[in-house]
C-alpha cells in the first residue's frame, strides 16, 4: 500500500491570467489581431532558434508559419556541438525541440547556409519577418605573440572537434604527443575542456563523444592541464556545478597558488553581493585543503595573464604568463581590473586552448558591431545598416543579440523578449515579395541552385543511424561527422 | 508518490518550462514561492538545486526549482509565480488522480 500522500496528486488551478489560460487567450487574441497568415523565418536551430520558433507559434496564433533554416544538416546548434558529451541530461531539451518540430506549422530546412546558398536579401523576400539566431562561429583573440602557432586552438574548435562538428572533425589534435595542455580562460567551456582531457577515457567512451576523440583520449599522454585566468578566484566565470565536478575527478591532483586566495576588500564585497561567487570560492578553498593523489594534475593559475605562446620546433611548447594584481574599479559596481606586474613565469604546453569567449560573425545585408561581436538591436529588433533605429522585419535572438554568455535557459527569456517586440512592431513587417512565400518558395530557389535541403524527417533518419551505430559501441549514439554521409542517408528516403 | 510541481504543471497544461526534464541540469522550471511561510515548509534545496538556482533568471530569496517541489499535504495552498513573465499559478490542494 502506498503512503497516505501517495493517493494525492497536485491539482493545479489557474488564477485569472495564469499560464495555460493566458496562452489560450493570447493565441485567440493574436489570431484576432491578424497573426494568421504571417510567415516567419528563424536562421539557426540552436536553443535561441528553437525557443524563438516556439514563442512565435504561441504568440502569433494558428495561422502563423515558422521555418527554421540551418547551415548544417543537423539541428540543435550548441546542444549538439557545444554541450559536453558527459552532460547528457543537459541535452534532454532536444526532446522538447523535437516535439516542437512535429508541429505542422513548423518547417525545418537543414543544409542551407544563409550567405552561401542564398543571400539574406533573397531569404527576406519570402517572409514577413526573419529572426537571426545563428549564434557565434568564431572566437575572441588573445592578441599575443605565438597565438597562431600549430598546437594553438580556440576552445570552441576543440569542443567542436570532440563533439563532431563537420567542419572541425579534422582538427590536427594529437594527444599521444601531448603531455601538457594550457587553457586560457576560467569559464565553463575551459572547465569542460579540462575535464574531457583529465577524465578516464573509458568513462568518456560511454558518452556520445565522437569516436575519433575517444581514440585520441585512449592514447592520450596528457599528464597536466593548466587553467589560466587574469583575475582571481572571486572573478572566475565558472559555475559551482562544473567546478565541483572538475575538482572531484578521480586520480587528479589539484594545484593552486595559495597567494591567490588572499582576498582584497573589493573581492570580499564582490563575494558578499553574489551567492554564486561565494559558493565557488568555498569549493575552491575546500579543494585546496584536500590532499589528493593521482598521476594527472590540474593547475589553476589565478592572477596570471598569457603574454606569449612559446615556440619550440615550429609549434607551441609553453605559455609565458605575466603575474597580475587586481585594481579596484574606479566606478562603484564595475569590475576590478587585472594589471600586469612585470613578473613572468612559463608553463609547459604542447597544446594551448584559448577559451576567452566565442564571437559572432556578420553576414552581408545586416548591421554588425564588429567590436562587440553582435548585431546591433533594441530588445531584439535589428537596427538599420545605415544607423536607422530599425530594419523593418528583421530581428535577432541569442548570442548574436546579446553576446556569447549564459546557459540554454537564458535563450528562453531572450526569445520571449524578441518575440514580444515582434508582436508590438508587427505593423512594420514588410509585405512578402516572393511567390510562393515561405518554405515552398525557398525550396524552389534552392532546388534551382542544386542545394539538397534536409527536412526534419531526413534528420531523423540520420539520427536513427547515429543511434544504431552507437549501440554497437555501447554509446547513446555515434555521431556522423561528414556532411556528405549525412546527405546520403537523408537522400535514401 | 510525491509528484513534482513540474510534472503537475505539465499534466495540467500549465506552461512551466522543463528543458532538462527534471534531471537538475537546467533552471528553466524556476518558480518563486509567493508566501515565505510556505517556502519555509519546503525541505532545504540541496547543492545540486542551488547550483542550478544560481543560474536562474530573476533569482529571489524564495526561489525554487519546480522539479524539486514535491507534493505533500502541508503544501496545500502553495502559490508560486513563474518569474519570466507575469504568469501566476496556484496549487489548491492535491486531488487524487486515478492510477
Amino acid at each position: 500500500m502506498l503512503p497516505r500522500l501517495a493517493s494525492a496528486s497536485l491539482g493545479a488551478l489557474l488564477r485569472p491570467g495564469g499560464g495555460g489560460l493566458a496562452r489560450t487567450l493570447a493565441s485567440a487574441a493574436a489570431a484576432a489581431e491578424g497573426g494568421a497568415g504571417l510567415q516567419f523565418c528563424v536562421v539557426g536551430s540552436g536553443p535561441a532558434g528553437f525557443y524563438t520558433a516556439d514563442k512565435l507559434l504561441k504568440r502569433f496564433g494558428e495561422g502563423a508559419r515558422v521555418d527554421i533554416v540551418e547551415a548544417l544538416p543537423t539541428p540543435f546548434g550548441l546542444v549538439r556541438s557545444g554541450v559536453a558529451p558527459d552532460h547528457a541530461d543537459t541535452k534532454n531539451v532536444i526532446n522538447q525541440f523535437t516535439a516542437l518540430a512535429g508541429d505542422p506549422r513548423l518547417t525545418f530546412l537543414g543544409n542551407v547556409r544563409v550567405g552561401r546558398d542564398l543571400s539574406l536579401a533573397e531569404l527576406r523576400r519570402h517572409y514577413s519577418a526573419v529572426v537571426l539566431c545563428y549564434g557565434a562561429e568564431s572566437d575572441r583573440r588573445l592578441g599575443v605573440p605565438g597565438e597562431d602557432l600549430p598546437g594553438v586552438f580556440s576552445a570552441r574548435e576543440f569542443v567542436w572537434w570532440y563533439n563532431g562538428h563537420p567542419e572541425y572533425r579534422d582538427l590536427p589534435v594529437d594527444l599521444s604527443r601531448t603531455s601538457s595542455v594550457a587553457i586560457a580562460g576560467l569559464g565553463n567551456v575551459a572547465v569542460d575542456c579540462a575535464r574531457i582531457l583529465l577524465k578516464p577515457a573509458g568513462d568518456m567512451a560511454a558518452t556520445d563523444i565522437c569516436s575519433h576523440a575517444v581514440d585520441q583520449l585512449r592514447s592520450s599522454a596528457v599528464k597536466e592541464v593548466h587553467l589560466v585566468g587574469r583575475r582571481g578566484p572571486v572573478q572566475a566565470a565558472f559555475t559551482p556545478k562544473e567546478l565541483r565536478e572538475l575538482l572531484g575527478l578521480q586520480g587528479v591532483q589539484v594545484v593552486m597558488d595559495p597567494a591567490a586566495f588572499q582576498l582584497t576588500p573589493a573581492c570580499e564585497a564582490e563575494m558578499a553581493a553574489a551567492r554564486m561567487k561565494k559558493r565557488v570560492f568555498e569549493i575552491l578553498s575546500k579543494a585546496r585543503a584536500q590532499e589528493r593523489q593521482g598521476d594527472r594534475s590540474l593547475h589553476i593559475h589565478f592572477l596570471r595573464s598569457p603574454a606569449e605562446v612559446v615556440e619550440a620546433e615550429g609549434r607551441a611548447a609553453g605559455v609565458r604568463l605575466e603575474r597580475t594584481r587586481l585594481e579596484a574599479a574606479a566606478a562603484p559596481g564595475s569590475d576590478q581590473k587585472a594589471l600586469g606586474t612585470g613578473e613572468y613565469e612559463t608553463i609547459p604546453a604542447d597544446i594551448v586552448l584559448k577559451s576567452i569567449g566565442f564571437k559572432s560573425v556578420g553576414i552581408p545585408g545586416v548591421a554588425f558591431d564588429g567590436r562587440a561581436g553582435i548585431v546591433p538591436n533594441k530588445l531584439g529588433q535589428v537596427c538599420g545598416e545605415d544607423g536607422a533605429s530599425a530594419d523593418p522585419g528583421l530581428y535577432v535572438c541569442g548570442w548574436l543579440k546579446r553576446g556569447p554568455s549564459g546557459i540554454i535557459g537564458t535563450n528562453l527569456v531572450d526569445a520571449e523578449q524578441t518575440v514580444d517586440v515582434m508582436v508590438q512592431t508587427q505593423g512594420s513587417f514588410p509585405a512578402v515579395a516572393a511567390q510562393p512565400a515561405g518554405a515552398a518558395g525557398l525550396r524552389r530557389l534552392l532546388q534551382q541552385r542544386g542545394v539538397q535541403v534536409v527536412s526534419f524527417a531526413d534528420w531523423q533518419r540520420v539520427d536513427a543511424e547515429e543511434v544504431r551505430r552507437g549501440q554497437a559501441l555501447g554509446k547513446p549514439r555515434d555521431k556522423l561527422t561528414s556532411v556528405e554521409e549525412m546527405l546520403q542517408i537523408a537522400r535514401a528516403a | 508518490m510525491g509528484k513534482s510541481l513540474l510534472e503537475a504543471a505539465h499534466e495540467n497544461e500549465i506552461e512551466l518550462e522543463g528543458a532538462c526534464e527534471g534531471s537538475l541540469a537546467c533552471s528553466t522550471c524556476h518558480v518563486i514561492v509567493e508566501d515565505q511561510e510556505y517556502y519555509d515548509k519546503l525541505p532545504e534545496p540541496d547543492d545540486d538545486e542551488n547550483d542550478m538556482l544560481d543560474l536562474a533568471f530573476g533569482l529571489t530569496d524564495t526561489s525554487r526549482l519546480g522539479c524539486q517541489i514535491l507534493a505533500s499535504k502541508e503544501l496545500d495552498g502553495l502559490v508560486v509565480r513563474i518569474p519570466s513573465a507575469t504568469r501566476n499559478m496556484a496549487v489548491d490542494g492535491f486531488r487524487p488522480k486515478p492510477h
